[in-house]
């Protein structure tokens, strides 16, 4: 049985470091502010897609922004 | 595929998420005035031409009628087309599961109500499941807007 996998992301916090607000970010990676507000907060999950559009925007690997609960199980 | 560029000054998205905004503003505007012109503009072209010509009002359908109702479906495919065309994987993940929703809700709800009208002795109190259903998928659509 498949468990269900709660997401983590340091999406918030990379974004403070450069000092953009939700809207540059969601401008940056064309999509809208409440996409970009949803992944920061848990509530959506972005497609691989988009999570390496997140990648490459921070130059860093998805890994890195990205985290599961149960990595390193 | 969408490449993303990195190397354009500061505050490049802001404008173009005001870009977007603007575009969608927009966008609406033109369909509330295509919708105000087919809803009230139609009707009233077709009422001035009768009482220029002395034709008696019908109850039937009329060419104006059916071609408004042909003009409305077109409009309504390309709106829901260039909407699909604009929104992002969220927002289209939305719309797909208010459908299902709705779907979901009318499939449950129609026998539901046909056998509560067999009881209650209504005829057609099933055909309300279509609306109920539409109710419950715009129920679901603003809780989840207002939730992300």
């Amino acid at each position: 049985m498949q468990k269900e996998v709660d997401m983590k992301n340091r999406l918030k916090v990379l974004r403070a470091e450069r000092n953009w607000s939700q809207a540059e970010l969601a401008g940056r990676l064309d999509v809208s502010r409440q996409a970009v507000n949803a992944i920061e907060t848990g509530k959506y999950d972005p497609s691989l897609p988009l999570a390496f559009r997140i990648g490459r925007l921070f130059d860093m690997p998805i890994e890195e922004i990205f985290d599961d609960e149960h990595h390193g199980e | 595929m969408t490449s993303i560029m990195v190397s354009e000054g500061t505050g490049w998205g802001e404008s173009r998420e005001a870009a977007r905004t603007t575009r969608r503003k927009r966008r609406r505007m033109l369909l509330v005035a295509v919708a105000i012109l087919l809803v009230v503009g139609l009707p009233f072209l077709e009422g001035f031409i009768d009482g220029l010509f002395h034709l008696p009002r019908v109850s039937a359908p009329r060419p104006l009628a059916q071609i408004t109702a042909a003009v409305i479906l077109i409009l309504g495919g390309i709106m829901t087309w260039r909407n699909w065309r604009e929104t992002d994987e969220m927002q289209r993940r939305l719309a797909i599961e208010t459908w299902a929703v709705i779907g979901l809700a009318n499939f449950v709800l129609h026998p539901v109500l046909t056998i509560i009208g067999a009881q209650m002795h209504q005829a057609d109190f099933e055909n309300s499941s279509w609306g109920i259903a539409i109710l419950i998928g715009l129920a679901f659509y603003f809780v989840r807007r207002v939730r992300s």
